[in-house]
């Protein structure tokens, strides 16, 4: 894998090489742990330097029929071809590819993309072999609805860099979809960076409902500026292998972060969802609350971590993780941290995990209601009050519509 | 002659003469200049481990016992995960330090020089009043120990491992290093290796000691370790309060107290292990704290940490019978300069097993205190509960608290629940309780204390007033509190 960067230059030869240089340098310079988390993984969610090579020299695949788009979506991208529909641009929204982007903005590339190389170490890895993704820039003041959905082959295996940057006093709300089409075992990295400039809302949806076989990393950063509020709603349902890493970088005063996250494990899959805040500025505040559903011989990790630096006066950071372990072989895991530099602070984690309440079964079984869909009716409720915040008729009804099909399997042997 | 006893009377008093002495942390940093009759110099390698056992004539199983373990403990790295260990000087540091040749159950027979320095502690006065045993090591050996003759009677045996090791043969093989083997960690690997005292307490079954037990360490040397081993046996149906207590100069260069306490709670056992560990600044504190606890048992854990340099201590509990259950309570000070990085396991193994952790941290000027944590419900753990909370304050703008539970859970009709806040000592307390007449200091220190309630509540009563002292102490040192 080291030679990589001779790799880079022949194949993905863009203006982004040193940046891809760089990015990768820090990946082999960041050590591999080698400790073990557990007694038997070094890491929950294991991915092994093999498979990030599969990631790194992985091509894009066409498929047979033509992608399924959700038929809501302005923004619709299936491997490399991104299509936009014309009303955003008339409200001005910048839409284009990254690779695009690097030719014809490279004011903006250079002040927003370059300088972040990220911080674990397939994070850098992603943004030194990332072939495509999408660079959106919304400028001041504009309030816009984007619904954008991704569609990829599930045996390709590939990166994505996705940069979108939000003006001052802007109001976004954008939904975003990956999904997948046909069956295979892909590993298919992605960045996806906010910029958030003074004052500016964004509500963020993003829904992962990709093939079973597939691994899937994701890393989300928000860097927020003085007042800059941003809403994630999050739903992890598909792939094998799911790592999801949100951090927000609170810079600005006073700015405002929000997490409501749910996630459901089945079958055979593994999940490690974090969920984090780095503060440093003033009076700003984390709220994070995440929602997993174990079933079958899955696995959820939680993990978040709130970290007050020296800086974040009067900063608050709360963190809440419940996982409802449904199943016998299922496995479940929390792992919150406090990191705390500031002592004019308030700070706070929570977390529990338990099977669902039998009270409530007993409540629902009274009034004639079989088990299984009592348990069913429990979860949907337990998962879909994160969501229905949203206010997203689409995302709502999906998060129901997971939760309730959970299967007669999801609540055997839970007596 | 028994004394009479009234727990609050002598509160009150002890209470009183806190409040007229002008006590300062010297008061128990002083050293003494006692010259060891043996040592093997710095530096630990086959010879030092040999020697060791030599000297203390020991069965061969564990002279091969010690130099199995000094291997383990040569092919282990020094851990990295938690706080800064680079301060300990591995080859400069004295392994084995006999301090006489005397291991009495007579006071009276006791080098002067050491007696004094118990005194200064008050280690006899507290064995009069309320204990029903006591044993006081003093550098690497036992140099007292003591029972009563009516728990003799019972058969409940309580000595320095060493002499156990002597009497006893068998019953200390039967539980040495069984739940704390040499391979569980390097630290657990170079006591295994230069362990050296510790106590040894066996209460038969059924025997229910309503007094408590005690051990008090003291680290005299300069840059010595201090490497004890304690067992405590509770057999099926029995009750035993052990405490222990520690104490050690400051000096330039550090030490190192890395021990071992295996705890056996049995059947229907109920075992209490109180310790407060006021090592001074200079002292890196490693110990392995672990109970294995049986069906129906209970293991409560209570804890202080005031002093050392560097303290890394998570007593675990490790639930093997269905019905057990576990309380943990601990403490932390993180003083200026320190780092305390303490928590506590429970692994619960069995059904219907039952743990509660709490703990609570407070942190002084740079002081880091650090909750690592790990709750495990294995697979068959079959409603099994668990509660756990870490609450950590802080008094100063630069003081630092980190927090990092581990929650594995493996059963679905486990039930689990973790909690934890940091905060500051708040503005709204402060002037309320200024507006009453009290002074800034005395107010933060009735919030701290407040803060700690839950906990000093289960602490003996003692201990309490020494932690009560050494917060107002600590804090009082700062006159910049809130």
């Amino acid at each position: 894998m080291e030679s990589y960067p001779e790799t880079l230059k022949t194949r993905l030869h863009d203006g982004a090489y040193e940046y891809r240089r760089d990015a990768f340098l820090a990946f082999l310079k960041s050590p591999v742990r080698d400790y073990k988390e557990s007694p038997t993984v070094k890491d929950y969610v294991e991915i092994t330097d093999k498979e990030l090579q599969e990631m790194l020299y992985g091509e894009m695949k066409e498929i047979k029929e033509s992608p399924e788009f959700s038929e809501t979506a302005n923004i619709r991208v299936f491997n490399d071809e991104i299509e936009v529909s014309d009303e955003l641009q008339k409200q001005g929204v910048l839409v284009t590819s990254m690779v695009d982007a690097l030719k014809s903005q490279p004011e903006l590339v250079k002040k927003y993309v370059f300088p972040k190389m990220g911080k674990e170490r397939i994070e850098f890895l992603i943004n030194s072999s990332w072939r495509n993704g999408l660079f959106i820039f919304i400028p001041d003041g504009a309030k816009v609805t984007i619904r954008a959905h991704t569609i990829s082959n599930a045996s390709a295996s590939f990166a994505s860099k996705t940069v979108i940057i939000y003006g001052k006093e802007s109001k976004v709300r954008y939904t975003d979809t990956y999904s997948t089409a046909g069956q295979g075992t892909g590993i298919q990295g992605k960045n996806i960076y906010f910029f958030g400039e003074e004052s500016s809302r964004f509500d963020y949806l993003y829904l992962q409902d990709k093939a079973e076989g597939v691994r899937d990393i994701t890393f989300v950063k928000q860097y927020l500026e003085r007042y800059a509020e941003f809403q994630f709603f999050h739903i992890n349902h598909g792939g094998s292998k799911v790592l999801f890493v949100d951090e927000s970088q609170q810079i600005g005063l006073g700015s405002s972060f929000r997490v409501y996250g749910v996630n459901f494990s089945n079958g055979d899959q593994k999940m490690d969802i974090r969920d984090s805040s780095c503060q440093d500025g003033e009076e700003s505040n984390a709220d994070i609350q995440v929602r997993g559903v174990v079933t079958g011989k899955s696995s959820t990790i939680h993990r978040g971590n709130i970290d007050l630096e020296e800086k974040a006066i009067k900063a608050t950071g709360f963190y809440d993780s419940k996982i409802l372990l449904l199943s016998k072989d299922g496995f479940a895991n929390s792992k919150p941290a406090l990191e705390i530099k500031n002592a004019n602070t308030r700070s706070k984690h929570g977390s529990a995990i338990s099977n669902v309440d039998e009270e409530q079964i007993f409540y629902l079984r009274s009034r004639g209601i079989e088990d299984q869909i009592a348990r069913g009716m429990v979860t949907a409720g337990f998962v879909g009050t994160m969501i229905e915040k949203a206010n997203d008729e689409e995302f709502t009804r999906k998060v129901y519509q997971y939760a309730e099909s959970l299967g007669a399997n999801a609540f055997l042997a839970t007596n | 002659m028994e004394v009479e006893y009234s727990k609050d009377a002598e509160m009150e008093k002890l209470l009183e003469d806190l409040k007229n002495s002008n006590i300062k942390k010297e008061d128990w940093e002083f050293h003494d200049n006692y010259k060891p009759v043996y040592s093997t110099g710095n530096g630990l390698n086959r010879k030092v481990v040999e020697e060791i056992s030599d000297i203390k004539k020991e069965p061969d199983w564990m002279r091969r016992f010690r130099l199995k373990a000094l291997e383990i403990f040569e092919s282990k790295p020094v851990p990295t995960w938690g706080p800064d260990l680079s301060g300990i000087d591995w080859e400069n540091t004295n392994y084995y330090n006999r301090p006489d040749d005397v291991n009495s159950t007579k006071w009276e027979d006791v080098p002067d020089e050491i007696k004094d320095t118990f005194n200064k502690l008050g280690v006899p006065e507290m064995e009069q009043k309320y204990l029903a045993g006591s044993v006081a090591q003093y550098d690497s050996e036992g140099v007292y120990h003591s029972l009563k003759k009516v728990w003799e009677d019972k058969g409940v045996v309580f000595m320095d491992l060493d002499s156990a090791l002597r009497e006893h043969p068998d019953l200390v093989k039967d539980y040495f290093c069984k739940a704390v083997p040499a391979t569980d960690n390097k630290f657990a690997a170079l006591n295994g290796a230069v362990w050296s005292g510790g106590s040894f307490l066996y209460v038969p079954k059924g025997v229910q000691i309503d007094m408590p037990l005690q051990t008090y360490f003291r680290m005299n040397g300069e840059a010595t370790g201090q490497f004890e081993h304690t067992i405590v046996v509770a057999d099926e149906g029995s009750k035993v309060h052990y405490i222990e207590g520690c104490t050690a100069p400051r000096y330039d260069r550090n030490s190192l107290h890395s021990a071992i306490v295996e705890i056996y709670a049995k059947k229907n056992a109920h075992a209490r292990y109180t310790s407060v560990q006021n090592w001074s600044k200079s002292v890196y504190n490693m110990p392995t704290k672990r109970a294995w606890v049986d069906e129906n048992a209970k293991m409560e854990w209570v804890g202080g940490s005031l002093g050392s340099k560097v303290t890394m201590l998570y007593p675990s509990s490790y639930l093997r019978g269905p019905y057990a259950t576990t309380h943990n309570l601990n403490v932390s000070l993180a003083g200026p300069g320190t780092v305390k990085d303490t928590g506590a396991k429970a692994l619960h193994l069995a059904p219907h097993t039952s743990s509660r952790i709490i703990a609570k941290s407070i942190s002084i000027e740079d002081g880091k205190a650090i909750y690592r944590g790990l709750l495990r419900m294995n697979k068959g753990a079959e409603h099994s509960k668990s509660h756990v909370q870490c609450d950590a304050l802080l008094i100063n703008d630069n003081s630092t608290s980190f927090t990092y539970p581990h929650d594995e859970i493996y059963e679905p009709t486990a039930t689990f629940g973790h909690e934890a806040t940091v905060g500051r000592i708040g503005t709204d307390e402060l002037t309320y309780l200024r507006s009453r007449g009290l002074s800034e200091d005395e107010a933060s220190s009735m919030i701290v204390l407040g803060f700690l309630d839950d906990v000093m509540k289960e602490i003996p009563m003692e201990f309490a007033v020494e932690m009560n002292r050494l917060i107002k102490l600590e804090m009082g040192k700062l006159g910049a509190v809130g």
